[in-house]
Formats: C-alpha cells, sequence, structure tokens
C-alpha cells in the first residue's frame, strides 16, 4: 500500500474537521455499521489509524442495480465513499477511462497495493461459455482469478454475486455461478439483496475499513450485524399478525390500514435482512411500508422459491397467538417457513410450482 | 402545494397517545428503566433509534410524546447537528446530519449531558495556548474585540 | 494505414459494451458494437406466474430500474384486457416521469459529462470567476466564490492524495477538452450537487414502491393503498412529500441542468454537425392521460420518421408482421428459420451460439457474428430510438411546448433545427424531454390529488387477479417509452402460466450490430459519421458519440428462448 497515504483521522483533521466533527462521525459510522453506541471510541480510536484502502469492483452478469444502490447511499455519500473512505480505482459505471486505460488502472492498482486490496463482485459468473460474458476480451471467469489472487478479501454485492441470483434461476441458461462458488482460497462476504441496502453496502465496506477484519458472518457468508434477523421479527405490522388482521387484497381495509401482508404472499417471515429497520432511501419507506409484500431478495434461489402472491402455507389459526409483542420476538413463523422453503426448494426450482401445505403434508 | 392543502383531511400528528404498531410503548419503558439507571448509579444509556423497527408515524409520536425541554444546541461540524432536552430531563435527543442536510445518526441518550456537548480536553489545553498565544499578540485574537 | 481500434470495456455506461473501429488513417472508416454480456432471463421467465413476471423482468436492468417492470404489467394486463384505476394509472405516470429525470440528470452529470468536462483543468480556476459564470447562468443558489472555493480544494486534496480512484488515466489534458477551467470547476461542483439530488428525489419510487432501485409493482394497479386517514397509506404527508420531489426536480431541471448543458454545449458546436448516423427515428408514444388505449392522450406521440423527413410521420403498428422484425446475421444466436432470416417477436425465437473467438482475444471476426445484441428493424429499416426520436415526434406532431423549448435552445446556441442529428443533438434533446416531463408531473399530480379529493381512492383493481378467472391462452404486448427509448414486451400466457415471453428494448434498437444486409446499427451508423481521432490511444470522440446515446446493454442483450416454440398472434389494444 502506498505509504505516503494519510490515516482517515489525518484526512479529517485536515480537512479542518474538529473533535466534535470526528466524534460525529464516528456515531454515524457505528450506527451505519448496525453497532451498538457503545462501540463508538472503538471506532474513534481504529478509524485514527484507517487508510484509504484500494477497491477494485468487477462486474460481471449483473444489472448495475447494486451500483446504483450504492450511488443512494447516504451515510457515507458515495462522493464522501470516493474522495475520503476507499480508493475506488476501478468500477465500469463510475470511472472516466474507457478500454486500455480502464484495464490499465486495475492492473496499477493491482501491483501497487498487492495483498492488500478489496474485490468488490456484483454479478455472477457464466461457466456455460466463457463468451457468455467477456470484458476486454476475457471471461469473467479469466478476469475474477486473476484479480483476486492478490486481493485481502471478496466482497459479492447483491444476490447474483452472493449466490448466483437471477441467471442462476431455473434452467440457469448460462450455467451462472456465485462468487464463492469460485473463490475458495480467500474470504468472501455475502451481501445479498436485489439490491442490497445501500447502508448494509457501505456498513460492510466501512467494518473492512474501521477495523481491518470481517464483520462476523452467518451460515451463508452474509454479516450477521445486518442479516441477523428476519424480516417479519422487525416488522411494524407484526403486531398484526399476532392478533390475525390481514389484507386479503392490494386495496381492502387491511391494506390501507397497514395490516399484515402475509396472506398476499409477503416473503418476511423467511428472509433475513435488514429493511425493516434501516428502511430504504434514508428512511423513506420500504417495501412492506409501501403496501407491497417482502418478496425475499436476499436468500438464495429466491426467484425459484414459489410466486411472489403466494401465502407461505402455514395454517393461520395456530399462529395468531401471540398478543403481546416484543421487538425481539423469537422464532415463531420464520422458522417454520424457512423450513418450507429448504424441504421444498429443490421442487419449485424445477417446476416454479406453488408451495402449499398439501405438499408439505406429502412428505 | 396550493392543491394539497385543499384536501379537506389533515391527518398529520394525531394527537391521541395511541401506539398504533406499539413499538413507541416498549421504547419509552426501557428509557424509564435507563433513567432509573442514571439516577441511582449515575449510569448513562445510549440508544441509537435508527436500529428500532419504527413503524410509520411511530418516530413523530415518540417525539411528541417526549416533548421539548429547556436546552437545545446547535452542532456545526461536518454538516449540521441537534441536541436538545426532551421536556423530560435528563432524555436527550442528538440528530446528525451530513453536509447535504440527510440525516446519518439519531440517538437518545439518557445521561445529565451529551458527551459530544462537553469540551475535549485536548481541545481544552490547545484553547489555553492559543488563547495565550492571543494576548501575546492581542492582533491574532479572532474573538477580542468582538 | 488501417488500424483497428478497440475500446473493452466502454465504461460509464450499464452493462458490457465492446467497440471496434477500423481506421482509415485518423478518421473511423466502419465501426463495430458489440454487447457482450448474456443472461437468459426469457427463458427464466417460462412457466411462471404471469404476475411474478415484472420482478423477474425489471432485472433485465437496475439502472432503468422501472421500465421494464411497468413494460411486464402493461403486456400482462393487455393479454387478460385488464383495466386499471386512474389513480394506478396518475401514479405509474409519475413514478414513469420521476425515472426519466433521475436517470437523464445522472446521465447527464456522471455517465457523460466527463466527455467534456477536464477535472483536472478545474483545479486551475479562479472560484471567483467560477461563480461570476454560474449566476450569469442561473439563479441556483449554489454558486457562491467560497463554495466554489471550497469543492476546489476538495479536489485538489484528493488528487495531491495520489490516489485518483474513478477519475484515474482519465483523458486529460486531451487537446479536445475545451472548456475553460472556471467552467470544469462549476461542472465538477454540479458532478457533486447531482449525487446528493438523485438520492432525494428517488424518495418518489420509494413511496409508492418501497424502494429504489427496483421498486415493486403490481398487476392490475399499484402496490400502495390510498388512505388518507392512515398512517400506513398514501395519506397527505406521503402527498407532501411526494410534491417535494417534484418541485426539486424542477428545480434542478430548470436552474442546473438546462444551464448547464446550453453552457457546455456553446463550447462543442463542431459536435452539432457529426455523430447521426441513421436519419431514421422510432417512437412507440407513452404516458396517457387516460389509459394505454388512448393513444391520442399520450404526451409521446407514437409514429415513424425517416430519413430526416420532420413533414411526415408513419403510422407505426406493434402486431403488423411485416413493420418489426429482429436479425440474428451478425449475433450470437440462431434461427430455425435460417440466420439470414428475420423473425417478428411473435415468432422470435433465440438459441444462443457463441461462435465469437475463445476468450482471451484481441480483436472479434466482424465479417462472423460478433455481439449478444440483435438488430431489430422497422420495415427493414434500422432505426434510432430514445430522446432525440422523441422530441423530433413531438416537433413534427406540432407540440407547441416542444417547438418552443427547441426554438428556445437553438436560438441560445445559434444553431439551426438540422443541427439536432448530431451527437449533441441527441444530448441536447435529453435535457429538453426532461424539463417537459418535470412540468408534466407537476400536471399528473394535481390530477391525483384533485382525484383522491373527490373521493376516489381505488389503486387496484381485484377483478381479474385470480389466475382462475383468466381465459385458457390468451397474449399481450406491453409497450413504454424508456428513458432509452421504445420498448416493447410480449407476453403468451398458457393455463395461468407464461407460455412464452419477449423483450425488444431500446438499446436493442441502438446497439445492435449489422443486419443480414449489412446495414449498420444505430451506433455504428454514429461512429461512421465524420469522426476523426486526434490520438488513437486515447479515444475520447468514440465515448463522446457512444455515451450521446446513453448505452444501457444489460438491456439490449437478455434475450434467450427456447427454440421453435410457437408464439401465438397478438393483439394490441388501441
Amino acid at each position: 500500500m502506498d505509504t505516503n497515504t494519510k490515516t482517515l483521522g489525518e484526512a479529517l483533521r485536515r480537512n479542518g474537521v474538529t473533535r466534535r466533527g470526528f466524534l460525529k462521525f464516528c456515531t454515524a459510522t457505528a450506527s451505519m455499521m448496525a453497532l451498538p453506541p457503545s462501540m463508538v471510541p472503538a471506532i474513534a480510536a481504529a478509524l485514527e489509524q484507517a487508510r484509504r484502502p484500494s477497491v477494485i469492483w468487477l462486474s460481471f452478469q449483473e444489472c448495475t442495480g447494486c451500483t446504483e444502490s450504492l450511488s443512494r447511499s447516504h451515510a457515507p455519500s458515495l462522493e464522501n465513499l470516493i474522495f475520503d473512505h476507499i480508493s475506488l480505482d476501478y468500477h465500469h459505471t463510475l470511472q472516466v477511462a474507457s478500454g486500455e486505460a480502464a484495464e490499465a488502472a486495475r492492473e496499477a492498482a493491482m501491483h501497487a497495493n498487492e495483498g492488500a486490496y478489496l474485490v468488490v463482485v456484483d454479478g455472477s459468473i457464466p461457466l456455460g461459455n466463457p463468451g457468455y460474458s467477456t470484458i476486454a476480451g476475457f471471461s469473467n471467469l479469466q478476469t475474477l482469478e486473476e484479480t483476486v489472487a492478490g486481493a485481502v478479501a471478496v466482497i459479492a454485492v447483491g444476490t447474483c454475486a452472493s449466490f448466483g441470483g437471477l441467471p442462476k434461476a431455473y434452467p440457469n441458461p448460462t450455467g451462472a455461478v456465485s462468487v464463492s462458488d469460485i473463490v475458495t482460497d480467500k474470504p468472501v462476504i455475502n451481501v445479498p439483496g436485489c439490491p442490497p441496502i445501500p447502508m448494509v453496502i457501505t456498513g460492510v465496506l466501512a467494518h473492512y475499513l474501521t477495523f481491518g477484519t470481517l464483520p462476523e458472518l452467518d451460515h451463508y457468508g452474509r454479516p450477521k450485524a445486518f442479516y441477523g434477523t428476519s424480516i417479519h421479527d422487525r416488522c411494524y405490522r407484526r403486531p398484526f399478525y399476532d392478533k390475525g388482521r390481514f389484507a386479503h387484497t392490494f386495496d381492502d381495509e387491511g391494506a390501507r390500514k397497514g395490516w399484515c401482508l402475509y396472506k398476499l404472499g409477503c416473503k418476511g417471515p423467511m428472509t433475513y435482512n435488514a429493511c425493516a429497520t434501516a428502511k430504504w432511501n434514508q428512511g423513506t419507506s420500504w417495501p412492506v411500508e409501501s403496501g407491497h409484500g417482502c418478496i425475499g431478495c436476499a436468500e438464495p434461489d429466491f426467484w425459484d422459491a414459489g410466486g411472489f402472491y403466494n401465502a407461505l402455507s402455514v395454517p393461520t389459526g395456530e399462529i395468531s397467538r401471540n398478543a403481546s409483542y416484543a421487538i425481539a420476538a423469537g422464532v415463531g413463523v420464520g422458522a417454520i417457513a424457512a423450513g418450507i422453503n429448504q424441504r421444498t426448494r429443490n421442487k419449485a426450482v424445477r417446476q416454479h410450482a406453488e408451495v402449499t401445505i398439501e405438499d408439505l403434508e406429502k412428505r | 402545494m396550493n392543491a394539497l392543502k385543499s384536501i379537506p383531511v389533515l391527518v398529520e400528528a394525531p394527537a391521541t397517545r395511541d401506539f398504533c404498531y406499539q413499538n413507541t410503548l416498549p421504547l419509552l419503558h426501557e428509557i424509564s428503566h435507563a433513567l432509573r439507571r442514571l439516577q441511582q448509579e449515575q449510569l448513562p444509556t445510549t440508544i441509537d433509534l435508527n436500529a428500532i423497527p419504527f413503524g410509520p408515524g411511530d418516530e413523530q409520536r415518540l417525539l411528541e410524546f417526549l416533548g421539548r425541554g429547556e436546552v437545545s444546541a446547535h452542532l456545526e461540524a461536518l454538516g449540521n447537528s441537534s441536541v436538545w432536552e426532551s421536556g423530560y430531563p435528563g432524555i436527550w435527543f442528538i440528530e446528525h446530519r451530513n453536509e447535504s442536510g440527510e440525516r446519518v445518526a439519531f440517538q437518545m441518550e439518557i445521561t445529565t449531558l451529551p458527551a459530544i456537548l462537553a469540551t475535549h480536553p485536548d481541545d481544552i489545553a490547545e484553547s489555553l495556548s492559543s488563547l495565550q498565544k492571543a494576548l501575546e499578540n492581542p492582533s491574532l485574537g479572532h474573538r477580542i474585540g468582538d | 494505414m488501417s488500424e483497428r481500434i478497440v475500446v473493452d470495456p466502454i465504461t460509464r455506461i450499464e452493462g458490457h459494451l465492446r467497440i471496434e473501429a477500423q481506421m482509415k488513417g485518423n478518421r473511423i472508416e466502419q465501426a463495430y458494437s458489440s454487447g457482450t454480456m448474456v443472461r437468459g432471463i426469457e427463458t427464466i421467465l417460462k412457466g411462471r406466474d404471469p404476475r411474478d413476471a415484472w420482478a423477474y423482468a425489471q432485472r433485465i436492468c437496475g439502472v432503468c430500474t422501472l421500465v421494464h417492470g411497468i413494460a411486464s404489467i402493461r403486456a400482462v394486463e393487455d393479454a387478460l384486457n385488464y383495466d386499471i384505476p386512474k389513480n394506478a394509472q396518475l401514479i405509474r405516470n409519475l413514478m414513469i416521469g420521476a425515472q426519466y429525470i433521475h436517470d437523464h440528470v445522472m446521465h447527464f452529470y456522471h455517465l457523460h459529462a466527463l466527455d467534456w468536462v477536464d477535472v483536472v483543468s478545474a483545479l486551475k480556476a479562479d472560484p471567483q470567476a467560477t461563480a461570476e459564470l454560474a449566476q450569469s447562468l442561473s439563479s441556483w443558489p449554489n454558486s457562491s466564490p467560497g463554495y466554489f472555493a471550497d469543492t476546489r480544494r476538495r479536489l485538489a486534496d484528493f488528487v495531491e492524495s495520489g490516489q485518483l480512484g474513478i477519475f484515474a488515466n482519465g483523458y486529460w489534458g486531451h487537446p479536445e477538452y475545451k472548456l475553460p477551467p472556471e467552467a470544469n470547476l462549476m461542472a465538477v461542483a454540479h458532478y457533486l450537487e447531482a449525487l446528493a439530488w438523485q438520492r432525494e428525489v428517488v424518495k418518489l419510487h420509494t413511496i409508492f414502491g418501497g424502494k429504489n432501485p427496483h421498486p415493486n409493482f403490481l398487476v392490475g394497479g399499484v402496490a400502495s393503498p390510498i388512505d388518507l386517514n392512515s398512517d400506513s397509506a398514501i395519506n397527505a404527508r406521503r402527498l407532501s412529500q411526494v410534491q417535494d420531489v417534484i418541485s426539486r426536480m424542477r428545480q434542478f431541471v430548470d436552474q442546473v441542468y438546462l444551464p448547464d448543458t446550453l453552457a457546455i454545449a456553446s463550447f462543442y458546436k463542431e459536435w452539432f454537425k457529426r455523430g447521426e448516423g441513421l436519419g431514421n427515428f422510432l417512437c412507440y408514444g407513452d404516458l396517457p392521460a387516460t389509459n394505454m388505449r388512448d393513444r391520442d392522450s399520450f404526451l409521446f406521440p407514437p409514429g415513424v420518421i425517416l430519413d430526416r423527413d420532420l413533414s411526415r410521420v408513419h403510422e407505426i403498428d406493434m402486431h403488423d408482421k411485416a413493420q418489426i422484425q429482429e436479425y440474428v446475421a451478425h449475433s450470437w444466436y440462431n434461427y430455425s428459420t435460417g440466420k439470414e432470416t428475420g423473425l417478428h417477436p411473435y415468432d422470435g425465437e433465440t438459441q444462443l451460439d457463441y461462435t465469437g473467438p475463445e476468450p482471451p482475444f484481441k480483436q472479434l471476426q466482424v465479417e462472423d457474428p460478433y455481439s449478444w445484441i440483435k438488430s431489430p428493424r422497422w420495415r427493414d429499416k434500422a432505426m434510432e430510438v430514445g430522446p432525440l426520436s422523441r422530441v423530433l415526434l413531438l416537433y413534427a406532431s406540432g407540440h407547441e411546448p416542444t417547438r418552443e423549448l427547441a426554438r428556445f435552445a437553438l436560438a441560445k446556441l445559434d444553431l439551426p433545427i438540422i443541427a439536432l442529428f448530431s451527437t449533441l443533438g441527441r444530448t441536447a434533446a435529453r435535457t429538453l424531454e426532461s424539463k417537459l416531463l418535470a412540468d408534466a408531473m407537476q400536471g399528473w399530480f394535481d390530477d391525483l390529488v384533485s382525484n383522491i379529493k373527490r373521493g376516489d381512492t381505488r389503486t387496484f383493481n381485484e377483478a381479474l387477479w385470480d389466475p382462475s378467472t383468466w381465459p385458457e391462452t390468451c397474449q399481450g404486448a406491453g409497450f413504454m417509452e424508456a428513458p432509452r427509448g421504445a420498448l416493447g414486451h410480449w407476453v403468451v400466457i398458457r393455463n395461468g402460466k407464461i407460455a412464452n415471453y419477449q423483450a425488444v428494448v431500446p438499446s436493442t434498437w441502438n446497439a445492435g450490430p449489422r443486419d443480414a444486409s449489412g446495414q449498420s446499427g444505430a451506433y455504428e451508423a454514429a461512429l461512421q459519421d465524420q469522426h476523426t481521432l486526434v490520438d488513437s490511444s486515447q479515444p475520447l470522440e468514440i465515448l463522446r458519440t457512444i455515451h450521446s446515446f446513453d448505452p444501457c446493454i444489460a438491456c439490449a442483450v437478455h434475450l434467450a428462448d427456447e427454440a421453435g416454440d410457437e408464439l401465438i398472434k397478438i393483439q394490441i389494444s388501441g
């Protein structure tokens, strides 16, 4: 790494940021990383040492939605991220240089930061034919393998890079695979979502930048700080679920009064993501709040998990038992529904079938 | 906006204390426990309001319930921040915004004085030395003579 | 001296595009446009619930994140003859309008501007003079010398750090950069401001669709109920947020985007003389005041203009098989009818057949197939779609606000109407239609509010939601004008599932390769229109013209369905 690079603390002070400003910055950083406020002193100490790491962003079979999502981040904003936090040395959508000059920038960053740069990937990698996706004449597999060789870690942004996503949906016409299917000798952090919440992308980047370590991950390689609870368990509409009050169509009394969208197919109970607390676009709203059920976009193979408007088939009479509401509600329907998802996924993948309670009973 | 104002029904800010999504009530209980800890053990508590799964209108209801007290402060560093004591002394709100005015953090502190308002010891040391310099050469002092 | 210049990746676009240019001296003689990534989304859509299709189709593209969702639900609604409530139509119009303005502003500042703006030169700017320049152009409040001094200092610190990040290896100092340092600094400041602005205005999508990118849509209406007495629905607070977004959009377009476009363009007038190419323009039309069957109520009129002839608008019929056809002679697909034939989307088929060189490769064999994009044609003619097509159609059909706006802009630049047929004409058209749309959004919003006030709060028509109410077989076409141009989705529904799905998208029209008869696509033709390169190792000129189209390549290349599947005749309403 370039030894002339200033630490973040130095850079902020040079820009006239006061100690109160720095504390504010650390407070916002803790909040963004979904860390408790008690972590602020540790963050402050770590940021004094943090340098702008080189980040190489590779785009494969993707739709640029993940980059668009990153551009919606406000804490830090994309402009602050680019100017103050990371050195974004290769990123097709944002970088000025094209063609050979772009590839030269990637190679220069890899060379100058050997063993220390981060690779971010959005999009899946097609293994069906190397010609299905190429950049500068190289297959995505070649580019990925060459670029991660000297990386310290890889962040797979979006459900396509994390789990294969839409290209991998049945019948997977191009043989698409995820980053972790290929990269097995480096840490891979999965940041799924279609797209991921902007604050989650920047939160994971900030975690690495601040502490120089990877956050704690779940069994799908997702940071627990953001993917530790189901949408359902943190949903503000959960009390209506517990009382058995549901919207039955998209414009009935229940829909208008904000009752539970479970019967309209909401996948909140089997989806682990931070939408219910982080919300979207600076806390403006999020899918359930706006009136459409969660489609489960942070889960592996969610495209093949049954229709978006088919209710998860749990007999609702038995689950409207919890009259009281607690912020950290425990298992309940989330665990049941997750089990359904696991057991019926393969069948659903093959047939795009609706998952019903009868299906479950047959097994 | 004219068209909007002509809507006959205004639903903003219902004056009731009906916490319809029920996330405000448990939070208020937690605050009261924190206040007790502060009173009995002098232990301050910080709550990150961004981590609370508020429903629409919940935050506003919480703010209305707690009201505003006699202290409010304004901080200008990396954008504006507001700090104010609620109508219940010892319960403070701290709202940080970035240079574009977007909220980057929103916290409650149950404490005697929020940490960000207190002057940092290093700032006091720097302050003393620069004041002494200014007294040696009054033309340097940017506050003297105001 | 004949040289092949290869630019891959073309950056600051959506998706994966490669341009090869065969040079004659320093002039581009032949240009070849190649989409280099395929996913096969239409194959994936088969067998799914048609009500789910919007979510899959939407992931064709996350930049124009709304358009495929809208085209998809319109296709299903057309197939089912499914009417939607008036509020739903207005909310969709508002969401479409917001997408346009967001997309066009981000394209101008974050994707296209750095073809004209030399960031390094901005360091030499005098903040005082920059403030004077900014104030002479507009009443936008951020225009003080201190403001520009801060921007310059921030930029200087960044450059001094030695880590140039996304600005590394730009063609800084290229003689084709002609703006004075002050104009460069102003543009850099607006590049940063536009990033903050866009975060605000996407909130319109979040309010109605729950998030952005990839907001939610609903066959039969919108999934955002209206209830002025509910916290958890579209209420007065939400409506006032929407009004705020519309006001911000109008203000930014009027005070920043429009003046910046004219100011920057005034230094590059020679780019109003090159980069046209085809001279044929196509538009499906969109943004109904009433409903999609009532084409006379569209803000954007449908039609075709041939050979620059604005005196005659040809009618377009999407279900006439003789009109729209797709060719694959130079694309990596097979047709059961033979590779030289053209197929209407009704009969469309797509079998992946990569015959290009084995990666890694240096150069494509352009006599053979060389792209994942097909070559759509209207009556066998190549067409340009997008903002320039729409503005020309509006102009040709006598839309007075457009004529007035075009006259105003051309008078400012002292250019004739013919100057629109060019690289910068395309860029200027994008700005002009943003102005038209921002104004139209206020009208749709006022209609929505007065409709609610009259007591109509319906947002969803439940009548045909249940698949058991559907005919055994039906089919339909959904079309729209996406920010990048004419977009069509065709769906066949059998027994409640998708039997076939086809999409022909804007960047397929524009970025497609040569067809069987050797006719170039729009990108190719534009590059073949009087482009000389000052320095072939820094092909800035290629980027300018390609970016003027705002490429969206994930959109253009998404096709792949199983061969030979019968597509049944589709009736397009209206």
